[in-house]
C-alpha cells in the first residue's frame, strides 16, 4: 500500500468528518491567523513609520527659541556657522512657527463653520522635492544654500492630495494644509481658507509633515485634528501673513553620517550659549520630540500588548485545539486496532491517522494565513484613518506568518503524535474493545461519585461528565478563558478610556460648561484695554484672566537616565535629565468666579506652589506638600525670554485625569518676569449663549489669537478614543469569534460522545427538551469558569495595559474601571455561545435515529 | 397488553427497498414472557422497536395497553415510553457519568415524580433505586461507575434500571449477548422474575437455547412470523439451560 493509497483514504476521512474538521481548522487559523497578523503589523506599522521619517528628512535636532522670542532669519543659521558645527549637519533650515486661527468655512463641503485655533509652519521653498507628489515629479534632496537654510531639505511635506512647494511659491498666499485636518473636516484638495482674520489664502494641497503625524494641540490633547489645524507654508509666506517680518524662531538640523543628534545637541548647547546668551533656547533631539517619542513608544507597548494578545488568543485556540484533536485520534482508535489485528505494521498504522493530523493542521495554518492577512489589512486600514504616512508598508510578512504556521501546525501535530503513539503501543485488543466494556479500575474515580449537585440524576450529569475527563475539561476552560480574558481587558479599557473623559468633562466643565479659552497673540497687562474689552463685551457674562505657559516638570534627582549627554547645568548645580513632563501650567485666581480647579484638600490661593494632576505627581514620585523642579520661560527686562529651573512646592493635587494640567497662583507670575500680566481669558457667555457662539464673538475681537471651548478638550478625548477603538474592536471580534468556535466545537465533540447516552434517554422518554438542557448546562458551566478565569486573566491583563500605557494615552490618568457590567458582559460572552451552542443541534438530536444509534457498540 | 395489526416496516436504502417486518400480526398478554428467535436481519431488533416507539411502523397498526402508537405524534410516543415500556439493550447503554445507583434512579425518575411517587408508596426516585440494586444482588454495588463493573453486573444494572422504571413491558434486545453463561443465566433468572410479577416481558435473541425457558417463541423469517407458540420441548427452569 503505497502513500496515494492512505492519502485517499484520508482523503474520504476527512470528508466524513468535515464539519469537525472545519471546526478545528477554524480554531487553528484564528489563532495563527491573529498571531500572524498582529505581528505583522507591528513590524509594518514600525518600518512605515522609520521610512516615512527618512523619506520626508525628519530632523534630528531642533532649536527653538522660548515662546515669544523671535530673530531675524540667518541668525540661528549664522550661529551654527559661526560656531563651526555646518561639517556636523547635512541639512539646516530656519523656520517660523506661530499660533494662528484658521477659517476654514468657505471650504467647507458641508457648508459648516469652521473656526479653529492652528499652527502656522515654515518649510523649505524646496520642501516639495520629496518625491511622489512634488508637482514635476522629481526626486531629489533639493541641494540648496539661502539665507535660512543650507545643505539638503529637512522636514519636508508629502502631499497626500494636490500638491507641495515650488521656489515660485515663496512670499506668495499659498499655503497648504494639515491633512489629519483636511481629513476631519472632509475638505477639497485646494480652497480658499483665511489665516488669522487676514483675508482670503489659497490652499494647493493637503500634507503630511513629520513634526505632525500626530496632531497635538497646545492642551496636549493628542489626535486633536478635528479642532486643531496646522497649515504650511514657505518660510517668505508664513512671515508676511504672520506680520513677523523677516524673524524666525526655529532651526532644525539633520546629522551628517557619522555624528549622533546627541553630540551635535550637546555642540550646539554650548554654541548657542555663546552667541544667544540672554535668549531661552531649547534643543530638542528627533526621537524626543513629543509625537516622535509618543508614536515611538505607542508602537513599542502596541506591539508588546499585541503580542500578548496573539500568545493568549493563539493559546486558547492551541487549547481548544489539542482537545478536538485529541478527541478525533480518539475516534481512530478502533480502526487502528483493525488494521493492528490484521497484521499492519506500526509504522503504517501511524500513517494515516497522522496524515489527517497534519491535514487538518496544514488546512488550518493555510485559512490562518487568509485571517491573518484580513486582520493585519483591518488593522492598518484603521492605523491609516488615525495615522496617516507618506509610507504605509503592507508586504507579506514571511517570517511572521512562518512563526505562527510553526505555532499553528506544531501545537495540535504534536498531540496527534501523542495520542497516535500512544495507540499503537497498545494491544489489538485494548483498541478494539468498546472502551465503555472496559472494566478498569481507574485510580481516584470514587470521589465522583461524591461529587452529586442536585436532587435529580440528570442535573448531576453535567458536572460529572466534566470530572470524568478532567485535563479535557481544563484545557476547555484555558480555552475559553483566554478568549474571555482578551474581550475583559478590551473592553474594560474601553471602559477606562470612557471614565477619562466623562471625568474630564465633568470637571472641565464643572459649573461653567461653555467655558472658552480666550488667546491673546501676545502678553497683555491684566488691566490693558485688550482684556478689558473682552470683559466688558455683552456677549461675556464673566471672565478672568489667566497666564498660560508651556513648562517642563523635572522628574527627582535618583530618577535619572543614562544619556550623558542630558547633563543639564543650571544655576550652578548638576543635574541629570530623569523623567520630564510637559504641561500647560495655568496662573490663576484660585478664588475667580469663572472656573478653577477643585483640589483635594485645603488650598490656600495666595500660597506659592502648584496644583498638579495626580498622574503627573505619581508619574514623578512626589507628593501634596514636596517639592518639584519646573522649567519654565522667563522674561527678562530687556522683553527677551530665557528657560529658568525652579523649585517649587506642590499645594494639592486636582481631580482632571489629564496629566498636562497643572495650576498655580496668579499672584505668582512674578517668577515668570510677567507680574500683572496674562495672555489668556476664561470666559463665560451670558446665559443662553453656546460656547461656540461665544468663539465667534471673540475670534471678531482685535488682538485675540484664539478662542477655544473648553467642550472641544472633550471632544479631542473622546474622538481620540473613538478612534482607538478600532484595533480593540478587532481583538474583541477575533476574542468572540474564538469563544463561538470553542463553543461550536465542544458542542460538536459531546454531541458525539454522548449520541448513546442521548439516544437511551430518548428510549426511556426523556423529551428533546431536557436531554438538550443537560448538554446546555454542562456547556454552559464550561463557559461559566471559562468566563471566571477569563475576568482574572482579563484583569491581570488590563493591570498591565494600563500600567504601559503611552503615546496618545500616557497624558491620560486612566484607571482600571472594572464595572458590573464588565463582569456580566465576560460572563454572558463566556457563557451564552457556549450553552447557546446546543440548540444548533436541536434538529440533528431530534433526528437521531435510535435503533441504530443505540446498538453502536463505540 | 400488546397488539400489533399486519405491521410492516420497509427502509429505503440508495432506491433499494428493504422489507423488515411484512404483515406482521401478534398479540401478547400481560404478564407473558415471550421469547423472539430468528437469525440476524430476520427483523425481531425491528420487531422489538415498533413495540417499543424507537421506531414507526409503515403500515398496520400497534396497539400497547391504551395506547395506540401509529397515530401518536412525537410528544406522545415520548410520553409513551415513559409511561408504558423500558428497555435492556445488548450493549447495556448505560450513562458513564452516572454511578450503578445513579443510573437505575434515572430509571426510576424519569417517568416523572408524580408516578414514582405515586406508584412507589412516597418512596423517593433514590430510594426505590436501592430496592432495585438489591433486586439483582448490586446492593454492595451502589456508588461503582459502570466502567468499574464487570458486564454481568453493568447487565443488571440496566435491568434494574429498566425495573425502576415500573413500567408494564419490558423490552431486551439480546440482554445476554455480550455475557457468560453463568451471568447470562442470572440475567435471565432476573427477567423472569419480572414476567412472574406481571410485567410483559419481550426479549429478542438468536440462541435458541434461551427459548426453551419462555412462556411463548416467536420465530421470524424474511420479517415474517413463521411460529408462534410454546417452547417445542416444553419449558425449563433456568438453571437447564446450556450454551
Amino acid at each position: 500500500m503505497g502513500l496515494g493509497f492512505w492519502l485517499r483514504w484520508t482523503r474520504r476521512d476527512m470528508w466524513a468528518r468535515k464539519w469537525q474538521v472545519l471546526g478545528l481548522a477554524l480554531l487553528i487559523a484564528f489563532g495563527t491567523g491573529s498571531f500572524g497578523g498582529f505581528n505583522a503589523f507591528g513590524e509594518q506599522r514600525q518600518e512605515s513609520f522609520d521610512e516615512s521619517y527618512a523619506l520626508l528628512h525628519a530632523h534630528d535636532l531642533r532649536i527653538a527659541l522660548v515662546e515669544g522670542a523671535f530673530v531675524e532669519t540667518g541668525t540661528l543659521l549664522g550661529a551654527l556657522r559661526e560656531a563651526g558645527l555646518m561639517e556636523m549637519v547635512t541639512g539646516a533650515e530656519e523656520r517660523l512657527i506661530a499660533s494662528v486661527q484658521l477659517d476654514v468655512s468657505s471650504a467647507s463641503p458641508a457648508e459648516d463653520t469652521v473656526l479653529v485655533p492652528g499652527l502656522f509652519v515654515s518649510v523649505g521653498a524646496n520642501a516639495g522635492f520629496t518625491g511622489n507628489s512634488a508637482r514635476d515629479g522629481s526626486r531629489s534632496d533639493g541641494r540648496m544654500e539661502t539665507a535660512a537654510s543650507a545643505g539638503t531639505a529637512v522636514d519636508t511635506v508629502h502631499a497626500k492630495r494636490g500638491r507641495t512647494f515650488g521656489p515660485e511659491d515663496a512670499g506668495e498666499r499659498v499655503v497648504a494644509l494639515d491633512f489629519h485636518f483636511a481629513e476631519a473636516h472632509d475638505l477639497p484638495s485646494a480652497g480658499e481658507i483665511i489665516i488669522g482674520g487676514e483675508g482670503r489664502t489659497r490652499y494647493v494641497g493637503q500634507v503630511l509633515h513629520p513634526d505632525h503625524f500626530w496632531i497635538v494641540a497646545p492642551s496636549g490633547g493628542m489626535l486633536a485634528q478635528e479642532d486643531y489645524g496646522v497649515v504650511f507654508a514657505p518660510l517668505e509666506t508664513v512671515q508676511a501673513l504672520t506680520g513677523r517680518g523677516s524673524r524666525v524662531n526655529e532651526l532644525v538640523l539633520t546629522t551628517a553620517p557619522g555624528v549622533s543628534s546627541a553630540e551635535l545637541k550637546a555642540a550646539a548647547e554650548v554654541a548657542f550659549a555663546a552667541v544667544l546668551p540672554e535668549t531661552g533656547v531649547i534643543f530638542t533631539r528627533g526621537e524626543d520630540e513629543t509625537v516622535r517619542e509618543s508614536i515611538q513608544s505607542d508602537i513599542e507597548d502596541d506591539q508588546q500588548f499585541l503580542n500578548i494578545v496573539s500568545f493568549i488568543l493563539l493559546g486558547g485556540a492551541a487549547f481548544a485545539s489539542l482537545n478536538l484533536m485529541r478527541r478525533m485520534m480518539q475516534m481512530q482508535r478502533k480502526q487502528m486496532g483493525i488494521a493492528m489485528a490484521l497484521g499492519l505494521r506500526r509504522r503504517s498504522l501511524a500513517i494515516r491517522p497522522l496524515a489527517f493530523a497534519a491535514l487538518i493542521s496544514l488546512l488550518g495554518v493555510i485559512f490562518g494565513i487568509i485571517i491573518g492577512l484580513v486582520i493585519g489589512d483591518a488593522l492598518a486600514s484603521f492605523d491609516e484613518a488615525v495615522e496617516p504616512l507618506p509610507v504605509r508598508k503592507s508586504d507579506f510578512r514571511l517570517n511572521v506568518f512562518v512563526q505562527a504556521a510553526f505555532f499553528g501546525f506544531l501545537l495540535p501535530f504534536l498531540v496527534a503524535v501523542v495520542t497516535v503513539r500512544r495507540a499503537v503501543r497498545s494491544r489489538p485488543l485494548d483498541l478494539l474493545r468498546p472502551r465503555h466494556l472496559t472494566v478498569t479500575t481507574r485510580r481516584g474515580d470514587s470521589w465522583l461519585s461524591h461529587f452529586a449537585w442536585g436532587h435529580s440524576v440528570l442535573g448531576r450529569m453535567p458536572a460529572r461528565n466534566l470530572a470524568r475527563a478532567p485535563v479535557r475539561t481544563v484545557l476547555t476552560f484555558l480555552s475559553v478563558g483566554a478568549a474571555i480574558s482578551i474581550l475583559f481587558c478590551m473592553v474594560s479599557v474601553g471602559d477606562a478610556f470612557g471614565l477619562v473623559v466623562d471625568e474630564s468633562e465633568q470637571e472641565l466643565l464643572r459649573g461653567a460648561p461653555a467655558r472658552v479659552r480666550a488667546g491673546f497673540s501676545d502678553f497683555e497687562l491684566v488691566e490693558s484695554s485688550a482684556l478689558q474689552a473682552v470683559t466688558a463685551m455683552e456677549e461675556v457674562e464673566k471672565a478672568t484672566p489667566i497666564l498660560s505657559i508651556s513648562a517642563t516638570l523635572l522628574g527627582d534627582f535618583e530618577d535619572f537616565g543614562d544619556r550623558e549627554s542630558d547633563l543639564v547645568e543650571k544655576g550652578g548645580r548638576n543635574r541629570e535629565a530623569g523623567k520630564e513632563i510637559d504641561v500647560a501650567l495655568d496662573f490663576l485666581d484660585f478664588e475667580n468666579e469663572v472656573w478653577q480647579p477643585l483640589p483635594r484638600g485645603s488650598l490656600d490661593g495666595a500660597e506659592l506652589g502648584l496644583v498638579l494632576s495626580e498622574k503627573a505627581a505619581k508619574d514623578l514620585g512626589i507628593k501634596v506638600g514636596g517639592t518639584v523642579w519646573v522649567r519654565h520661560p522667563v522674561r527678562a527686562e530687556s522683553g527677551i525670554f530665557g528657560l529658568m529651573e525652579t523649585e517649587f512646592p506642590v499645594l494639592a493635587l486636582h481631580d482632571i485625569p489629564l496629566r498636562q494640567m497643572a495650576f498655580a497662583g496668579i499672584a505668582h507670575a512674578g517668577f515668570l518676569g510677567l507680574a500683572g500680566h496674562a495672555n489668556a481669558l476664561d470666559v463665560v457667555p451670558v446665559s443662553g449663549m453656546s460656547g461656540d457662539e461665544l468663539q465667534r464673538h471673540l475670534l471678531s475681537v482685535p488682538g485675540i489669537a484664539t478662542a477655544d471651548p473648553f467642550s472641544t478638550l472633550v471632544d479631542q478625548l473622546r474622538e481620540t478614543m473613538s478612534l482607538m477603538s478600532g484595533t480593540l474592536t478587532i481583538i474583541t471580534v477575533v476574542a468572540v469569534l474564538i469563544v463561538f468556535l470553542v463553543a461550536l466545537n465542544i458542542t460538536g465533540i459531546r454531541m458525539e460522545e454522548h449520541r448513546r447516552d442521548h439516544a437511551t434517554m430518548f428510549a426511556f422518554g426523556l423529551p428533546v427538551r431536557r436531554v438538550l438542557g443537560v448538554v446546555m448546562i454542562e456547556n454552559g458551566m464550561i463557559g461559566l469558569i471559562g468566563a471566571i478565569l477569563g475576568t482574572g486573566g482579563g484583569a491581570l491583563l488590563l493591570q498591565y495595559t494600563l500600567a504601559t500605557t503611552s503615546g496618545a494615552s500616557a497624558d491620560l490618568d486612566i484607571q482600571p474601571a472594572l464595572s458590573l457590567s464588565v463582569f456580566v458582559l465576560a460572563v454572558l460572552a463566556g457563557v451564552l455561545p457556549t450553552a447557546l451552542a446546543p440548540f444548533l443541534s436541536f434538529y440533528k438530536l431530534r433526528r437521531l435515529v435510535l435503533p441504530s444509534t443505540l446498538r453502536i457498540v463505540e | 397488553m400488546i397488539e400489533l395489526h399486519a405491521v410492516t416496516k420497509r427502509y429505503e436504502i440508495d432506491h433499494n427497498r428493504i422489507t423488515a417486518l411484512e404483515k406482521v400480526d401478534l398479540a401478547v398478554e400481560t404478564g407473558e414472557f415471550v421469547v423472539v428467535l430468528g437469525p440476524s436481519g430476520c427483523g425481531k431488533t425491528t420487531l422489538l422497536n415498533v413495540i417499543g416507539a424507537l421506531d414507526t411502523p409503515t403500515e398496520g397498526t400497534v396497539r400497547v395497553g391504551d395506547h395506540e402508537i401509529s397515530s401518536m405524534n412525537n410528544a406522545e410516543l415520548f410520553a409513551y415510553r415513559r409511561s408504558t415500556v423500558s428497555f435492556v439493550f445488548q450493549s447495556f447503554n448505560l450513562f458513564p457519568a452516572l454511578t450503578a445507583l445513579e443510573n437505575v434512579q434515572f430509571g426510576a425518575e424519569v417517568g416523572g415524580r408524580k408516578r414514582w411517587k405515586r406508584s412507589g408508596g412516597g418512596k423517593s426516585g433514590e430510594e426505590r433505586a436501592r430496592e432495585a440494586l438489591e433486586q439483582v444482588s448490586l446492593g454492595d454495588r451502589l456508588r461503582h461507575f459502570p466502567h468499574e463493573l464487570s458486564g454481568g453486573e453493568q447487565q443488571r444494572v440496566a435491568i434494574a434500571r429498566a425495573l425502576a422504571t415500573e413500567t408494564p413491558v419490558l423490552l431486551a434486545d439480546e440482554p445476554t449477548g455480550e455475557l457468560d453463561y453463568r451471568t447470562g443465566v442470572s440475567i435471565l433468572e432476573l427477567l423472569l422474575a419480572q414476567a412472574a410479577a406481571g410485567t410483559t416481558v419481550l426479549t429478542v435473541t438468536h440462541n435458541a437455547e434461551i427459548a426453551r425457558i419462555a412462556d411463548r417463541v416467536l420465530s421470524l423469517s424474511n420479517g415474517r412470523i413463521v411460529t408462534d407458540g410454546p417452547p417445542t420441548t416444553g419449558r425449563l427452569p433456568v438453571t437447564e439451560l446450556r450454551w
